[in-house]
């Protein structure tokens, strides 16, 4: 026979996936993985173990129980907004070196994303407080920054922007350039080029910056200690019921906010990862 | 029309090059890697900014007219389709529907093109589906059908196996004449260009050396720079008062035949198969020198005689002399 009709198997992967493990090697990744889960997920075990139905119920079933939730939800979903509106663009400008002094707004990023989100909130009352010419321009428009619901949002922004505009930028920056120019060619004025093409193409990144941000906001505490102590959103609701009550009645407000928290950045990154894929074939 | 003179700063030299292209006409830009022929079409595309000169396409001076008003379309080797819209989308893109209704008539030239492209069949495939060739095919779909009144083809048929090439190569003339789009590609392998273009400019070092008829310009380089250029392996003195002619591999015959040529004296060194051919390395004026044969011309070592088939002459300058080039082949209609 000259041609085989089907080809000779190959030794290795006729056993499918169990085949890598063949190796050494492999085992040991594999091995380590597991361990990196393990210690990784550890917390959300014993969350699970020191949780009864009961001890939920009871803690969220108190009369405003859940207003916390609805205020982390209601200055988180604002927030987003902010950092989708002004961000996306930001992100943009920032990947393609359209904004002067590049290196400067990276620099400040970078010194935002690795302040302290404590220092954060202590520097944002001199920037926004009650006595500076902000906050006095601000108090004009009857807002301030200053335990109030607005300064809840302020805080969730300033602690997930950094977050958001550099993945954003990572983003943008994926997108080869020539075919935005291509776009421009075939007849798109440059802002329809953005939304015809390089804005599709950066979804699946902005969905993952979009993700971790919202998660920040969600868990913001640091800064939202310092200027939003009240009204609660549900990290300070965690906090002071700790403080009260102790570990068991705050451990169900952890379960609520990972579990508002978590769903959908995992989504996201869930859909991006798929997009991803599909892009490459 | 495309009316070209244009100056672009580079980190090493400057690219420098005066042209013009008829409707309808077809030039070829060709040189060696790094010679400045993409910067030439960049600059006119309007994608790398000029230093000098001007870009004129139908009487409208493109200085300060940004890239989605420029009516000027580009293809590079690497395809450049949007990954995320299907074939009919991409080649679509270009497409402004407009109120006069003739949305119609687009979809059939539409249908026609990608028919004749082998496309057909692909329309609703995604470009990370397609081979090279299809991807190639795809944009050049795209450029036709977007409304540009220039084609600027940056080596687009480069790795495409040589079928698909000259299919290609025709399309794009036919689609030129029709349309009276004035046609400029980009290559470093000779014969492409002279596949295509009517009249093939040669660019080395940022500057266009000479602009003479696909033809023309082979049997005629206007220096001894460019016939190196264009593929002639010596230049060689010939008696007459230092003058020295050009040694093209395939325009020389073994034997004597002065009525064709200048004929040298030369000694046979080792002669290599060359596809059909072969080459034969012969020592001519001390230099040796490989030569295109249907037939071994003989033993090494044996004296032989080449005559040269109308060589280009060139003074110790290096200028060409005598043999004035012919008239160059210039389209019928030429104008905005």
């Amino acid at each position: 026979m000259l041609f085989p009709s089907a080809p000779a198997p190959v030794p290795g992967l006729a056993a499918g996936r169990l085949g890598r493990l063949r190796s050494p090697s492999a085992v040991a990744s594999v091995g380590f993985a597991v361990v990196v889960w393990v210690v990784l997920l550890a917390p959300l075990g014993a969350l699970a173990a020191h949780l009864s139905a009961s001890s939920i119920s009871s803690a969220l079933s108190a009369p405003g129980a859940l207003s916390p939730l609805a205020t982390s939800l209601e200055a988180s979903g604002v927030a987003l907004g902010v950092l989708l509106v002004l961000g996306t663009p930001a992100g943009f400008l920032l990947a393609r070196g359209r904004l002067p002094a590049p290196r400067l707004w990276e620099a400040a990023l970078l010194a935002g994303l690795l302040l302290p989100p404590l220092v954060v909130g202590l520097l944002l009352v001199f920037l926004v407080g009650p006595y500076t010419p902000i906050g006095e321009a601000l108090a004009h428009v009857h807002l301030s920054a200053s335990n109030t619901f607005f300064a809840l949002v302020v805080a969730e922004v300033y602690e997930s922007a950094p977050y958001y505009l550099l993945g954003a930028a990572a983003a943008f920056a994926a997108v080869d350039p020539a075919l935005e120019a291509q776009a421009q060619l075939l007849g798109d004025r440059p802002a329809r080029a953005v939304r015809r093409v390089s804005l599709p193409l950066a979804l699946p990144g902005l969905a993952s910056a979009l993700a971790v941000a919202w998660a920040r906001a969600m868990g913001a505490f640091g800064a939202v200690l310092i200027v939003a102590y009240h009204p609660y959103g549900i990290p300070m609701q965690i906090y002071t019921t700790l403080d009260a009550n102790g570990l068991a009645a705050a451990l169900p407000y952890a379960l609520v906010l990972l579990v508002v928290a978590l769903p959908v950045p995992l989504a996201a990154f869930w859909w991006s990862a798929r997009a991803r894929r599909r892009a490459a074939g | 029309m495309l009316d070209v003179a244009l100056r672009v700063e580079r980190r090493r030299f400057a690219v420098e090059a005066s042209f013009q292209v008829g409707a309808g006409e077809r030039l070829g830009l060709f040189g060696p890697s790094g010679s400045g022929k993409s910067t030439v079409l960049d600059a006119v595309a309007g994608v790398v900014p000029l230093d000098g000169g001007r870009v004129v396409l139908e009487g409208r001076d493109l200085a300060g007219v940004p890239l989605w008003d420029r009516r000027v379309g580009l293809l590079r080797q690497r395809p450049g389709l949007f990954p995320h819209l299907s074939v009919a989308e991409n080649v679509r893109y270009g497409i402004r529907r407009r109120p006069d209704g003739d949305g119609g008539e687009l979809a059939v030239r539409e249908a026609a093109l990608c028919e004749r492209l082998g496309i057909g069949g692909l329309l609703s495939a995604y470009p990370s589906q397609l081979s090279g060739g299809q991807a190639q095919r795809v944009a050049l779909a795209r450029a036709l059908q977007a409304p540009a009144r220039a084609l600027l083809l940056d080596e687009p048929f480069q790795g495409l196996d040589a079928p698909l090439r000259a299919e290609l190569v025709h399309l794009v003339r036919d689609e030129a004449a029709e349309r009276a789009l004035p046609v400029v590609l980009v290559a470093h392998e000779l014969a492409e260009v002279q596949a295509f273009a009517e009249r093939i400019g040669v660019l080395a070092g940022g500057r266009l050396l000479q602009v003479a008829g696909a033809a023309e310009l082979v049997r005629r380089p206007a220096t001894a720079e460019v016939a190196r250029l264009v593929g002639y392996v010596a230049v060689l003195p010939a008696g007459r008062g230092g003058e020295l002619v050009g040694v093209h591999p395939d325009r020389v015959r073994f034997g004597r035949a002065p009525e064709v040529g200048p004929v040298l004296e030369g000694r046979i060194g080792r002669v290599v198969p060359h596809g059909a051919r072969f080459l034969a390395e012969v020592q001519l004026a001390g230099q040796p020198v490989m030569l295109g044969c249907d037939l071994v011309p003989g033993d090494p070592g044996a004296a032989v005689q080449c005559t040269l088939v109308d060589p280009p002459r060139f003074g110790p300058d290096g200028r060409l002399v005598g043999g004035a080039a012919e008239p160059e082949p210039r389209p019928a209609a030429v104008g905005p």
